[in-house]
């Protein structure tokens, strides 16, 4: 919604191409679930969705091709690729330290890129936000939040 | 009738009665808002936790918290872009452009209002209509289901942005990612690659999270030099003048809330989405255009999903029949307190009626005062800089798909959604559609198959079929006519670009 | 942390292995996760049971539904998760089902019966504008016009399945049968007139047979139910059955097999408790469902007989992907 304005980094072309190889591996899939035995078969709808994908990516692809525009800007700016890493040991995070602990880290360490500094501040906000989503969650939902194996 | 008066003014009058609808209202509206915090699932633990009490106060709670959450997903869809229910899914799309333009408070305020006229058109249509709307619900065929899911996937035409191939990629991708899963009908697995993690297939709202929320805010940060939006919080309450304008729109939204609230196959968000449809087909001049935050684009799904609520109630209180997920388990919770909800509710119970009646009007009441309070802080939300409110939505983002089922797998769904959605975002794809997709793709493929085996398998059975009844016939005429105006359009354009 | 432990293995040395950790069950509180969604049968027996087990145990029990691949999702989760007995199993019959039809390698062989609850009796319906007045009309009708009358259906291993199959067994009858998403939006689709007839439970159908909105043909019984005194039982026209019945879905509670015993028993007495409440049995009375409230052994017993039978009546209606022989499950 808000990306059309923005000017359109390089790499569409490959990025549909690829979209048209995940249509046609749909596709095949579809193809395999159960029996094909009547208008009314389970895989009816996968292959229909693949075929369409497909299609629809095929002409995607095909005009970004021709236009052939080269691309404007970082596919990845350097603060998405940061967070996406943050991100990444932020799951690895979950799964060992729960959620308290990896929750904390993130947070202090993704706020302390973003806005280039300011420790207490990240540290602050970091704080009052789990403390916040463990109230809210935990305690007035009782909703079982990511539990790790070093603390609970 | 002074029976039902009585009945009706009942919570009204009891002060325990009075408080906990407001109570219920109040934590419906953040249940709503909370991502991962559904409507259906505090319902399901309000049976637990009511359990000793005796029915009154039970279904008081239980009306507020349906009332509020109902609207509240709103509010995370006009400040985050993320849907906090799946039934606000077409109010982020003209709510979220309306925040970014410094509009969150007003885009709030109009969808409380409108939330809340669609409210009462639903009681209105509860209390006067039941029995005639139910017998309409109990007509509706397969093949019809099939049809108004098919009416709700033309939206991807007009959802697809820059390119229509694009648009109808992310609309198949939808409906393949909503099949992922063990086939109800045949227990065949779809697309589960021999796993049992995804025989459940992947929650919806894990793919809402992901492509509405952590890929804007993933791309937010391509451009962190941006100040915070100033947001305006003057003339919050829309005006008179504007209620007015939109009144033939809520006054259709709702009536199309009613009747798809009403239908046991379909919800709130299937509602909202052919609302949305629908205002997007037939008013000429929206404040803004749509997508960019047209105000229509809030009113038509607000009211829709609203007025939804008793629509719902319709079958569930005349037929024990659920209306949509939510009255599902409100059946159960009569049920367990002792009464029997069944066809012969209403003739044995029959206060039960006026005083659901009663308790949704209170609610609704409730809702207008609880939602246009606290906008303004709310609104200061989206003015948050970037550097904390990314992070922050990540973490509410993970939190939010985990509570749906406790499922670490889901977690990396939505993430996985997210990056992905971040890549079909900066190369011109809408997501939109894929969320589209992923709802009506499994209502379209029950029902077909449905209408198919019904059919016996023969497709000419299969398409004689929608001549045996007025609301086929009805339909089908429809669903011909929108395709005839979106394809004479499209070729229009054509002739006007050459 | 380490210390307590240590401690706490020094001071169980003179009794048996494990038995100081399980004196303390339940240490914390318990997760319930059940296999169907919310508002359904074996959620509403999930959730009336919970509230007076969690008295019983002095702990709360944070209940989940985990829905998804006929309750293979759930079974998944619980036979992986601690086997402490703090993670119990809401389910249905499903799962003895899974093997023959391919969802899954595992049944509740691999689980401890900490409460057989109830089980529940099937209903032939029939949309209330049909001329039938008994099954024997249904199948005469269906003889007649093979392949055209339409049965409701949820799906392989659902309810109505199995009796349309256990009908197979003992008479010729093709029908098309049209699955729904649950008995629920089934026997909406009945009443729509959508379908012709649908076996479904008792306690989905109960109120609409006595408001009269649908009409019960026969119950899949040996003999009449107190809830339908003047239905008669489906022998009465197919006396071939009588060798499949008692037959009908049950609901229950289940641990890990490994789970110490100090805690099973533990959970079998508050279990137990639970489903002999007043407030529960009525509840499940008017369900129209029948109590058993039985655990350990005697379970066993009963979910092995119900697994012999089921699976082998699909098995000969050719309605199984895998023969019950593969995995060693006995003919009736």
């Amino acid at each position: 919604m808000t990306a059309r304005a923005a000017p359109r980094p390089p790499g569409e072309a490959a990025f549909c191409w690829a979209m048209v190889l995940l249509g046609a591996f749909v596709t095949w899939q579809g193809s395999a679930i159960g029996h094909f035995d009547g208008p009314s078969a389970a895989g009816v709808f996968p292959v229909a969705a693949g075929g369409a994908m497909t299609l629809a990516a095929l002409v995607a692809a095909i005009s970004a091709t021709r236009r052939a525009e080269p691309g404007l800007g970082p596919v990845l700016p350097r603060d998405v690729a940061a967070i996406g890493v943050l991100v990444l040991g932020y799951m690895a995070g979950l799964e060992a330290l729960g959620f308290v602990a990896a929750s904390l880290a993130f947070l202090f360490l993704a706020i302390l890129w973003l806005q280039r500094g300011r420790v207490l501040r990240a540290g602050l906000v970091a704080a009052l936000a789990v403390a916040v989503v463990w109230v809210v969650f935990r305690m007035v939902f009782r909703v079982v939040l990511p539990q790790g194996w070093v603390f609970a | 009738m002074t029976d039902a008066l009585s009945y009706f003014l009942l919570s009204w009058t009891d002060p325990s009665l009075l408080a906990l609808t407001a109570a219920g209202t109040f934590a419906g509206i953040y249940i709503g808002a909370i991502p991962g915090l559904s409507v259906t699932m505090a319902v399901a633990i309000l049976i637990s936790f009511t359990f000793t009490w005796s029915v009154n106060p039970a279904l008081a709670l239980i009306a507020g918290v349906y009332t509020g959450g109902v609207y509240g997903g709103s509010r995370s869809a006009v400040l985050l872009n993320i849907p906090g229910a799946p039934a606000a899914i077409a109010t982020a799309l003209d709510g979220y452009p309306m925040a970014q333009r410094g509009e969150a408070g007003r885009a709030i305020g109009l969808a409380t209002v409108m939330s809340v006229i669609g409210g009462f058109i639903g009681i209105a249509a509860l209390a006067i209509a039941a029995p005639a709307i139910s017998d309409i619900a109990l007509a509706v065929a397969p093949r019809d289901y099939l049809l108004l899911a098919l009416l709700g996937l033309l939206l991807v035409g007009s959802l697809s942005g820059e390119s229509f191939a694009k648009g109808l990629f992310c609309g198949a991708l939808g409906v393949a990612l909503g099949l992922v899963g063990l086939d109800q009908m045949t227990a065949e697995p779809r697309f589960t690659f021999g796993t049992t993690a995804l025989m459940g297939g992947i929650p919806y709202v894990a793919a809402m999270i992901g492509f509405f929320g952590v890929s804007e805010a993933l791309v937010q940060l391509r451009r962190p030099d941006l100040p915070p939006i100033r947001q305006q919080v003057e003339r919050i309450v829309p005006p008179w003048a504007a209620v007015r304008r939109h009144a033939p729109l809520t006054l259709r939204s709702s009536l199309i809330g009613v009747v798809v609230g009403a239908l046991p196959g379909t919800g709130g968000d299937i509602a909202a989405l052919l609302a949305y449809d629908s205002a997007r087909r037939t008013v000429k001049a929206p404040t803004h255009p749509f997508g960019q935050g047209a105000e229509e684009g809030i009113v038509a799904p607000e009211s829709a999903n609203n007025a939804a609520v008793g629509g719902a109630y319709i079958p569930m209180l005349t037929l024990g029949i659920p209306g949509d997920a939510v009255t599902a388990v409100i059946i159960g919770a009569l049920f367990i307190h002792g009464l029997k909800p069944g066809p012969m509710l209403m003739v044995e119970t029959p206060h039960l009626f006026w005083f659901t009646v009663g308790n949704l009007t209170l609610a609704n009441i409730f809702l207008l005062v609880f939602g246009l309070s606290g906008i303004r802080v709310f609104a200061k939300l989206a003015e948050a800089p970037r550097a904390l409110l990314v992070p922050l939505i990540l973490v509410l983002s993970v939190v939010g798909t985990f509570a749906i089922q406790n499922s670490a797998t889901d977690v990396l769904w939505m993430l996985g959604f997210g990056v992905f959605g971040y890549f079909l975002r900066i190369y011109g794809f809408e997501v939109g559609p894929v969320v589209l997709g992923m709802i009506l793709g499994p209502l379209m493929d029950a029902s077909y198959r449905r209408a198919m085996i019904s059919a016996a398998d023969d497709p000419l059975e299969f398409v004689m079929g929608f001549g045996e009844s007025w609301i086929s016939g009805g339909l089908a005429a429809f669903c011909i006519a929108v395709l005839a105006q979106a394809g004479l359009k499209a070729l229009r354009r054509k002739r006007g670009r050459a | 942390m380490i210390t307590r432990r240590s401690l706490g293995a020094l001071a169980a040395l003179p009794l048996l292995p494990g038995a100081a950790a399980a004196q303390a069950f339940p240490a914390r509180e318990l997760t319930g996760i059940i296999m169907w969604g919310a508002g359904g049968a074996t959620d509403v027996v999930a959730r009336a049971l919970t509230p007076i087990a969690e008295r019983a145990l002095g702990q709360s029990i944070v209940l989940q539904n985990r829905p998804g691949g006929a309750g293979a999702i759930s079974v998944q989760a619980v036979a992986t998760a601690a086997a402490d007995g703090h993670t119990l199993l809401y389910g249905a019959e499903n799962p003895q089902l899974h093997k023959v039809l391919g969802l899954g390698q595992r049944d509740y062989a691999d689980f401890f019966p900490v409460n057989l609850t109830a089980r529940g009796v099937a209903v032939v319906v029939a949309n209330k504008d049909k001329p039938w007045a008994s099954m024997k009309d249904v199948v005469a009708e269906a003889q007649r016009n093979p392949g055209r009358l339409r049965m409701g259906a949820t799906g392989p291993g659902g309810l109505p399945h199995v009796v349309g199959a256990m009908i197979n067994t003992v008479t010729q009858m093709r029908v098309i049968a049209v699955p729904f998403d649950g008995e629920g939006p089934g026997l909406t689709a009945l009443q729509g007139g959508h379908v012709d007839f649908m076996p479904v439970g008792l306690g989905a159908a109960a109120e609409h047979i006595r408001a009269g909105r649908v009409k019960p043909l026969a119950v899949v019984n040996t003999e009449a139910v107190p809830t339908l005194p003047d239905v008669p039982p489906i022998t009465a026209d197919l006396p071939g059955m009588a060798r499949l019945l008692p037959w009908g879905p049950f609901y229950g509670v289940w641990v890990r097999r490994e789970v110490p015993e100090a805690a099973r028993t533990r959970l079998v007495a508050a279990f137990r408790e639970a489903a002999s409440s007043e407030a529960f049995t009525t509840l499940m009375r008017n369900a129209g469902n029948i109590m058993m409230n039985i655990s350990g052994e005697e379970a066993d017993a009963f979910l092995r007989r119900w697994q012999s039978v089921t699976a082998w009546t699909l098995q000969e209606a050719g309605a199984a992907r895998r023969s019950p022989e593969e995995f060693g499950i006995p003919r009736p």
